[in-house]
């Protein structure tokens, strides 16, 4: 393993990206210009390059029967106090091995597209800087092998969620997504910093494993007794930074509100990768987790109820980018949903397909806004595929893979998710099965409004630029279809549909998988065998196939058959629609419970500052001096030297009577 | 290890601000810098030379001394010294760089009090007589009284003497502290002086040294009940004052606490900590004040008011690392002081830049300033995410490593680490805020002249210039370096604090075993066995 050009070189893996968004930060402005994509498209390139040679590699490692699949790295110390020791380094095994795939391959994909995608925009060069930084910290988040440079990765690619939801910065909706999404996540980095922190405490060590048992996953599988009473904690302030990276309820509220960010960020941060950081901890962590049953079970009911929450406001969402972002919500439950049944090859594996289809779907998305002068809402356009029909095949391929559509890749994953989920509990299998049925309707009421039908373009506002655009770029002659932009959605599609061949039974991406560490522990305790090793059709997946194709066409039936019929249908059924379009008020509940409350505590403190503590110097007597002495100083202005020179001369007095005592 | 580098680090300036004071007003400024330079050149060759990993003085200079009373012009410097003079040897001189253009009303005299300032904060650091130490703690307050007072805001006379009042009422308390334990001892010399009170205090008398040492650092860092001179001295000081207030004035209430109150007060040879409740009233309070300030800065409108009560907010986690007792608290303490002097400063600067463009500092008045300043944006965003204590700049480190010193205290233990987290969240929050408003958003500035009505785009002030990248650039490479690679800084120290736990550790092998997280537990079994 040690050996492996990629390990060996694997420092280049961040560092490239990095060097790549310093050299557009630097010289982007002023020198780049619209070339600022070269840099960060050769960084990630090559990036790219690297991981997927490390998973290759890694691949025919486990081919030849390599029993240990695992190797760690360190560079250097970063921070050493007292006993407390974290290091710069890495860690590879299958599971990072094929998190880095997905990330710097479908990272570059994207941001390929976004050359052509963001063409002409003001701040292009920043853009790709920050892009550039964000794959050097998703890569790091990644690679990191102890917790707290993993946590360096995770508040790193929140920083650059941060700034990419904020790049439209004047407009004051953007900036407030930014500052909402930055908070969320503080909130659950909060409880992952005192998980780290009660982990410390414990296993005196932060490293995920030692190669000599010194490690804190390898410790805990045979923990102390003090240790294995940190143990009942651990799991659940780790969860909490889990939720929050990865939208789960209660904090997934800033994930529809980030959507202001340009479309390639949506697609490569806030869907394809950052978001799933989360299900990436929570299976590399297993160690810590599967011991724990009340853990287990809350990851498990938290993203069931959160893929259910997430699939129902989508129902009512007419922004496109919005129906994704509740999708991701909803499919991100799903992986939590599998790592907390000990299903965490399941998880993984519907982790790459979604970042397959997802990341096609938001880019397709985007082509769509561009065609349509930025418009996103779904009532005011309809039969775009006669404008578009290269992206109409590509978002069909999207839609069905989303959908669970029969042998798209979707369907693959969904169902050994839904099947782990029903051997736990058929109540977490029944909310599943549901959601996917919801899952199938929405995606295609997004398919067949916008892209079937007769054909209806928004007109663009005249004087109006959205989004920040130049809005020469509007204009009609352009292509909306050109190759930059093509051929990234072709590679996706195809991904979006060959992936879910992955975990074909031979084909073993589940076994791969199953060869890391953290992986094994969680198989090793899972009721039954992981899905990868079972027979590939099972009733459940007829089922489920039934499902997407019942969802597919009920959404025929009320949005394209005739589509008033859905506005009757949402007319009768009044106060739930009311519900769902209000998305169950939970915005103006945080607004009222949490954000209101502490900013009038704010001002009650400040009041108490002013008057109170002030008031009780006051009282003291000070204050009449204090007037004096300020009314000396204003009177005699010019005589400040004097004062000096008496002042000095007061402290020389002192000290000679504390000397000749 | 006998040298006269500490002796030049002092007399540098002090002689440069005499020297200064004479010169012509134009060429002040020039003299100003170049004095501080060399002293910072003075303080690289110290630290070039510095024997890291030592637990001893080092650089010791012994002037003449007093034997009637045992006090002696005696310095010297060890790893916890050395890395606040290069805080303030760094920060000085761009202090003076900064003041280049706002200060043009009686320059000379600002400069050569600038200059003393630096001197008295320098001696502060070097000194190892107590008295000493006394002498040059007070001496700051003068030099930073007439930079409030002359080159201030508005209400710069209230703000001067609201500082100077509430500072020097504290200190008296630990001037009569000093010369109590330095006649009882029969020498001031700190190292004796803290050997003597480990040993041979009284429990009460070591009680009311301990209070009176407090009253006068408590108020000097400041903690949470005794801060509100601060806001007010920030807000009205000029940009140089601020940066020197926050940066270095600051710190020497938690290195006083840190090097006197704690190690005198606290500790105990025979058993350890001397006061557990006291150490935890203090530690409520940090905490308190963690979350108090940052509330208190998140309703702020005056972005430099803001600043200044995230100060009060952020020295509560210095002090809260400290109390620790632990090493990984205790050398996040210190590098916390130098981060929050960095990043604290450094935010000081760029509202001082800022101020100077559009004299305001109303948050309201400001907003979308990346548009016209991107540079001076990059900056802000920069400075304001290693306060916030991103990971990757240097808040971070000192911010977690004092909040796991907390919580993993034998001392304070898991809430306080748990509660003084929640200032995590806050801190994002109130600066986020400020960033929001000021640098993002629709652009807008308050109009400057009546024929510029409408002050968009073009015209009006511009980014900043070389001059002022300058200025913040070293900072911004600390920023950033003490954030990837801060263990050479946090292993100098160790030698120092160890020697420092010393009594600590000896202590420990004689006590019962310490408490831990699920004391709880315990506690159930036991009132049950004892049961009759």
């Amino acid at each position: 393993m040690d050996a492996l050009f990629a390990v060996k070189y694997s420092y280049l893996i961040p560092l490239l990206p990095l060097a790549g968004a310093a050299i557009a930060g630097l010289f982007g402005a002023r020198i780049l210009r619209g070339r600022s994509h070269w840099p960060i498209w050769l960084g990630v390139g090559a990036s790219a390059v690297l991981c997927l040679s490390l998973l290759v590699h890694m691949i025919s490692l486990w081919r030849t029967g390599q029993s240990q699949l695992w190797a760690t790295k360190d560079f250097y110390t970063w921070i050493e106090a007292g006993q407390f020791k974290a290091t710069a380094g890495f860690f590879f095994d299958p599971l990072s091995a094929v998190m880095l795939a997905v990330v710097t391959g479908v990272g570059f994909l994207i941001i390929v597209f976004s050359a052509g995608y963001m063409k002409g925009e003001a701040g292009y060069y920043r853009f790709f800087a920050y892009m550039g930084l964000f794959i050097f910290t998703m890569t790091t988040l990644v690679m990191a092998n102890n917790f707290l440079l993993l946590y360096l990765g995770w508040e790193g690619v929140g920083l650059c969620s941060y700034l990419l939801i904020g790049y439209y910065y004047q407009r004051p909706a953007a900036r407030e997504a930014a500052k909402k999404a930055f908070l969320v996540n503080r909130i659950g980095d909060f409880g992952f910093g005192l998980g780290v922190m009660l982990i410390w405490k414990v296993f005196h060590t932060v490293s995920y494993f030692g190669g000599d048992g010194g490690g804190v996953l390898e410790m805990a599988l045979n923990p102390t007794a003090q240790q294995a009473a940190a143990m009942r904690y651990i799991p659940f302030l780790l969860m909490l930074g889990a939720f929050g990276k990865s939208a789960q309820f209660p904090l997934y509220v800033w994930l529809p509100d980030a959507m202001e960010g340009p479309t390639p960020v949506s697609a490569l941060i806030h869907a394809a990768t950052m978001v799933t950081a989360g299900v990436y901890m929570i299976a590399r962590c297993s160690a810590l987790f599967v011991g724990n049953q009340a853990a287990m079970l809350t990851v498990a009911a938290v993203g069931a109820f959160t893929a259910l929450l997430g699939a129902t406001i989508a129902l009512r969402q007419f922004d496109l980018k919005r129906v994704l972002a509740y999708s991701t919500i909803s499919q991100l439950g799903y992986m939590f949903t599998a790592v907390g049944v000990l299903a965490p090859v399941a998880g993984m594996f519907h982790l790459v397909t979604h970042a397959f289809f997802k990341a096609l779907l938001f880019l397709c998305c985007g082509v769509v806004m561009h065609a349509m002068a930025g418009e996103l809402d779904m009532r005011k356009m309809s039969g775009v595929k006669r404008v578009l029909p290269w992206t109409n095949l590509f978002i069909l391929v999207g839609c069905l893979a989303l959908s669970g559509f029969p042998f798209v890749s979707g369907f693959f994953s969904k169902d050994e998710i839904i099947a782990a989920a029903l051997r736990q509990s058929p109540i977490l299998g029944g909310i599943l099965l549901l959601t996917a049925f919801l899952t199938a309707y929405y995606t295609f009421r997004l398919y067949f409004r916008v892209f079937q039908g007769p054909l209806v373009i928004p007109q663009p506002p005249p004087a109006q630029e959205h989004a920040g655009h130049d809005p020469a770029h509007q204009h009609r002659k352009h292509s909306h279809e050109s190759l930059i932009l093509m051929l990234p959605l072709a590679l996706l599609a195809e991904g979006a549909i060959l992936a879910g061949f992955l975990n074909w039974p031979k084909s073993g991406l589940g076994d791969f998988l199953a060869a890391s560490p953290s992986i094994a522990v969680a198989t090793a305790g899972a009721p039954a065998a992981e899905p990868g090793s079972e027979p590939l059709f099972t009733p459940i997946m007829g089922m489920s196939a039934l499902i997407s194709l019942a969802g597919i066409a009920l959404a025929y039936w009320l949005h394209l058959a005739d589509r008033a019929r859905s506005d009757r249908l949402a007319a009768a059924l009044g106060p739930l629609t009311r519900v769902l379009d209000a998305k169950y008020w939970v915005d103006e509940i945080y607004q009222m419970f949490v954000v209101e409350p502490l900013r009038q505590l704010g001002e009650v403190f400040f009041l108490i500052d002013q008057l109170v503590l002030d008031g009780l110097v006051a009282l003291v007597g000070l204050v009449p001096q204090l007037g004096g002495f300020a009314m000396k100083l204003s009177t005699q202005r010019g005589y400040l030297q004097g004062y000096a020179a008496v002042m000095l001369l007061g402290m020389a007095v002192i000290l000679l009577m504390i000397f000749v005592t | 290890m006998e040298s006269v580098l500490p002796v030049w680090l002092l007399l540098i300036p002090a002689a440069g601000a005499l020297v200064g004071a004479l010169l012509p007003a134009a060429a002040s400024r020039f003299w100003a810098l170049l004095v501080s330079l060399a002293t910072l050149a003075v303080a690289v060759a110290m630290a070039c030379r510095f024997h890291y990993g030592g637990a001893l003085m080092q650089f010791n200079f012994d002037g003449f001394a007093l034997p009637q009373i045992g006090a002696s012009f005696s310095l010297g410097i060890d790893a916890i010294a050395l890395w606040l003079v290069l805080l303030t040897v760094l920060l000085t001189p761009l202090s003076v760089a900064a003041s280049f253009q706002s200060i043009q009303d009686r320059a000379r005299e600002y400069y050569a009090w600038m200059l003393l300032l630096l001197a008295a904060m320098l001696g502060v650091f070097v000194a190892r007589d107590l008295l000493l130490f006394y002498v040059f703690f007070e001496l700051t307050l003068i030099p930073m009284f007439f930079i409030i007072g002359v080159w201030g805001g508005p209400e710069r006379r209230y703000a001067a003497g609201k500082f100077f009042l509430f500072t020097f009422a504290g200190s008296i308390f630990t001037l009569a502290g000093a010369i109590y334990l330095g006649l009882h001892a029969g020498t001031f010399d700190i190292r004796q002086i803290i050997t003597f009170a480990q040993n041979d205090l009284t429990s009460t008398q070591r009680y009311w040294v301990l209070l009176a040492l407090l009253a006068g650092f408590a108020v000097k860092v400041p903690l949470f009940p005794v801060h509100t001179w601060l806001p007010l001295a920030h807000t009205e000081a000029p940009t140089a004052g601020s940066v020197i207030l926050a940066g270095v004035l600051l710190k020497l209430g938690t290195y006083g606490l840190l090097r006197l109150a704690v190690p005198i007060g606290m500790i105990e040879a025979a058993s350890g900590v001397a006061f557990p409740h006291a150490l935890r009233v203090i530690g409520i309070l940090c905490v308190v004040g963690v979350i108090y300030a940052a509330l208190v800065a998140w309703v702020q409108r005056d972005i430099k008011k803001l600043v200044a009560y995230s100060s009060v907010s952020h020295l509560g986690f210095c002090v809260l690392g400290l109390l620790a007792l632990n090493m990984h608290g205790i050398e996040g303490s210190v590098l916390y002081m130098v981060n929050h002097g960095l990043s604290t400063g450094a935010m000081f600067l760029v509202v001082g830049m800022i101020y100077d463009r559009y004299h305001t500092r109303e948050i309201d008045q400001l907003s979308g300033l990346a548009r016209k300043m991107p540079i001076l944006a990059f900056f802000f965003v920069l400075f304001s995410l290693s306060s916030i204590g991103l990971p990757g700049l240097n808040g971070f480190v000192s911010e977690f490593l004092t909040i796991l010193g907390a919580f993993t205290s034998e001392h304070l233990g898991v809430w306080f680490g748990a509660f003084a987290a929640v200032g995590v969240i806050l801190g994002a929050l109130y600066m986020l805020h400020m960033v929001a408003c000021v640098i993002f958003g629709p652009l807008k500035v308050p109009v400057l002249h009546e024929d510029n009505v409408t002050a968009v785009d073009e015209s009006g002030p511009g980014d900043i210039g070389g001059r002022e990248i300058g200025i913040l650039l070293p900072l911004a490479i600390a920023v950033v370096w003490l954030g990837v690679y801060p263990s050479p800084v946090l292993r100098s120290m160790n030698g120092a604090v160890r020697s420092m736990q010393q009594p600590l550790l000896s202590a420990k092998h004689t006590t019962p075993a310490p408490r831990t997280m699920f004391v709880r537990a315990s506690r159930h079994v036991h009132p049950a066995s004892e049961a009759p």
